[in-house]
């Protein structure tokens, strides 16, 4: 998970920063290409609480992991980018910080 | 009762553009159909989603709103104080809000909404009222003021805020609304290119322009036009105007099949390969004031068509004639003038193959074969082998811009040469709404150029070669305009031209005067307006009197450069000025500008003297200069 982690972290500073920095507006194309690897990490979250989390906290985890995945489905379906950009950055960026902290903790 | 977010907008906004209020108060508007919700983000922030063309769009972030248009304004870095700014799309009013507070109060903003539904909700819901109290922002709303577009860019866009000029789409319009933002981008984008490319082609074309036409004007005296040129030409099948691209290399020589079958004329640039490969073009045109000379080597015996502007040195090794045209410049329109006649134009698209496509068009044929017409850069070059370089170099073109191609999908080319590219296109449409007109481009790579049908010079020369006609021949029996009475006439006129310098240094002596008077007046603090006003007339009067003189028009060609300097320098050092009294900036800006007018007109009557010394020596000797 940590490499996959790391992967995804890699791609949304490329669509996000791209976006903000040099203006490269190909982000719903980009964020196609990502969608299997996103809903790769997403899915593990969801096979139930194998993580050993509290039922309260875990259900939070579960209804953040879902609504991300459905935004990033709707910004898709949209065309919507600002979409796309905020769930790319404020939405699945949590996520996989999850295991990108683990990953920093343990370098 | 409460003041509503609604009234607040309305009456900051009114302090600048009262009627653009009360049109939004008697709701005199198209209301479009455009949904639009009001939500919260995770943030706090008000955001705006919308429903349009079966679309549902946010704009604003629904996790974190203010996160982003922090990073827009980073993006687009400090703000210059005479920036002109455009924004396409009000959205929650969140980047409107940001670029009012991180840009100074002198900044144009123009804020561009094509729909008056999202509108209304910003004026509803988005408190912008410290915003815009305290600067003119200028709204073109679709539907409510959109006529005042252009006359906005027209207004923003300056010579001197150029440079600054920022341009900027909020996320999620071009999907939301293409076809309004594609026509209003393309619109500013237009006046913008145009105004850039006009600028720098007339500055880099001004730089010797004075010179060039006074130089020039003995020959334009001796009365050799392109409308003479085409009545020696009858045949008005098809022509080949063969210009200096990169792909000319791959089919140059089969130029040589259509030489004395198709009436050939060359861009300056493309006749030095031309001239290697033995084959002469019937003519050949050129503009360009500062044109290298050892590009035209050799080609001394052939005709050339020219505008009053060319590099005199070139027309002075011609022993070919010299055949003008008219652009824009008054002195030569006059030798025409004092014998009743005109000095035919062709049009100008900013390089010398728009000019000489419009020479073929004007002359009559019916169809024109274009050659070596890239407008881009095919296979990485700027220009054929065998022009600036035997063999050109390899360009980087990872940085331009991409269009259309012949044979590729997409080739490089250079926003100057894209404005070239459009020129034809818009050129062959009007061309063709005006009768029958077939342009065949047998550029073997380059962009593609609307309305022309692509073919190999081969195919385009087995169509169109007809009977063998020697039109340089032809060329060679063309006629002066002018009689010796009328010639005597012309050159007579060329004497009086020292004196409308001389008159103009007068003037700019006066000007000079008046704004003294201005700066005096000023310090002593006796001015009042009645006094200023009448000294404004003064001035207005005498600037009117410089404009009586045609010479005045080659002084304010090359005052162009100063003025633009100042100007651009005031733009830059104003900073430190601005509390400075508006009256002693503007005498202050008079006297030097005088200064440098009368400097101008000291120059231009050396250079008209030895203008004369040249008509003397062309009228007792004959041929040409060199």
């Amino acid at each position: 998970m940590e490499e996959k982690a790391k992967t995804l972290w890699r791609i949304i500073d490329t669509i996000c920063g791209g976006y903000h920095i040099y203006k490269d507006e190909n982000v719903l194309e980009k964020a196609k290409k990502a969608a299997e690897p996103i809903q790769e990490y997403c899915s593990f979250f969801l096979q139930g609480n194998i993580f050993g989390m509290e039922e309260k906290a875990y259900q939070e985890l579960y209804c953040f992991v879902v609504q991300t995945l459905e935004d990033f489905v709707e910004a898709i379906t949209q065309e919507d980018t600002i979409l796309m950009l905020d769930t790319l950055d404020y939405g699945l960026r949590e996520i996989v910080y999850i295991y990108r902290e683990n990953d920093e903790a343990t370098a | 009762m409460r003041e509503t977010i609604f009234d607040k907008n309305l009456k900051a906004m009114e302090k600048w553009y009262p009627d653009f209020a009360d049109m939004i108060r008697e709701e005199k508007y198209d209301l479009d159909d455009t949904k639009v919700w009001v939500e919260q983000s995770w943030d706090k922030e008000k955001i705006f989603r919308i429903e349009t063309g079966g679309k549902r769009l946010y704009l604003g972030g629904k996790r974190n709103a203010a996160e982003p248009v922090q990073m827009w304004q980073e993006r687009l870095g400090e703000i210059h104080k005479y920036a002109p700014v455009f924004l396409f799309g009000i959205g929650s009013g969140a980047y409107l809000k940001s670029i009012i507070h991180h840009s100074p109060k002198e900044a144009n903003i123009v804020v561009y909404e094509p729909s008056m539904a999202i509108f209304l909700t910003v004026l509803k819901e988005i408190d912008l009222s410290e915003e815009i109290k305290d600067r003119p922002i200028a709204f073109v709303i679709e539907g409510l003021n959109d006529v005042e577009f252009v006359p906005v860019i027209q207004g923003v866009l300056t010579l001197e805020t150029l440079e600054f000029f920022i341009e900027e789409v909020h996320p999620n319009y071009k999907t939301a609304f293409p076809e309004q933002l594609r026509e209003r981008v393309k619109q500013l984008t237009k006046h913008a290119d145009e105004f850039f490319v006009n600028f720098y082609t007339r500055r880099l074309l001004q730089e010797r322009a004075a010179q060039n036409v006074l130089y020039n004007l003995p020959y334009i005296a001796e009365g050799y036009h392109t409308a003479q040129l085409s009545k020696v030409i009858p045949y008005k099948g098809a022509a080949v105007l063969i210009s200096a691209g990169p792909s000319l290399d791959k089919n140059i020589e089969e130029l040589r099949r259509a030489k004395n079958h198709l009436f050939l004329i060359a861009v300056d640039t493309a006749v030095k390969p031309l001239l290697k490969r033995g084959i002469l073009p019937d003519v050949f045109i050129t503009l360009d004031g500062r044109k290298p000379l050892d590009l035209l080597e050799g080609a001394q015996m052939l005709p050339v068509v020219s505008n009053s502007v060319a590099r005199y040195e070139l027309l002075d090794r011609q022993k070919g004639k010299r055949i003008f045209f008219f652009d824009g410049y008054q002195l030569p329109l006059d030798l025409y003038f004092q014998n009743d006649k005109i000095l035919p134009g062709v049009a100008v698209g900013g390089s010398v193959a728009c000019s000489g496509f419009s020479l073929l068009y004007k002359m009559g044929f019916e169809t024109v074969i274009l050659v070596g017409q890239d407008l881009a850069y095919t296979d990485n070059k700027s220009h054929a082998d065998g022009t600036f370089q035997e063999k050109m170099p390899l360009e980087n073109t990872e940085h331009m811009i991409r269009v259309k191609g012949n044979y590729q999908d997409t080739v490089p080319t250079l926003t100057n040469l894209k404005i070239y590219l459009d020129w034809f296109a818009s050129y062959i449409k009007g061309a063709k709404e005006h009768g029958n007109f077939r342009v065949i481009n047998a550029t073997e790579g380059g962009a593609f150029i609307e309305g022309t049908e692509l073919m190999s010079l081969k195919d385009a020369l087995d169509e169109c070669i007809g009977e063998e006609i020697d039109f340089a021949g032809l060329v060679d029996t063309m006629e002066s305009a002018f009689t010796e009475e009328e010639k005597k006439k012309a050159f007579d006129y060329l004497r009086e031209i020292p004196k409308q310098f001389e008159a103009l240094e007068k003037l700019a002596k006066q000007l000079k005067r008046e704004y003294q008077k201005v700066e005096q007046t000023e310090k002593s603090g006796k001015g009042n307006s009645k006094y200023y006003k009448k000294q404004i007339e003064k001035i207005k009067k005498l600037t009117e009197k410089c404009y009586e003189y045609s010479g005045y028009q080659l002084v304010e060609s090359t005052l162009g450069t100063a003025e633009f300097i100042l100007q651009t320098e005031f733009y830059y050092e104003k900073e430190d000025t601005e509390t400075e009294n508006e009256i002693l900036q503007t005498a202050a800006h008079g006297i030097t500008y005088s200064e440098i007018f009368e400097d101008c007109t000291k120059l231009m009557q050396d250079l008209s003297k030895k203008m004369l010394a040249r008509a003397d020596r062309l009228r007792t000797e004959g041929g040409s200069l060199c």
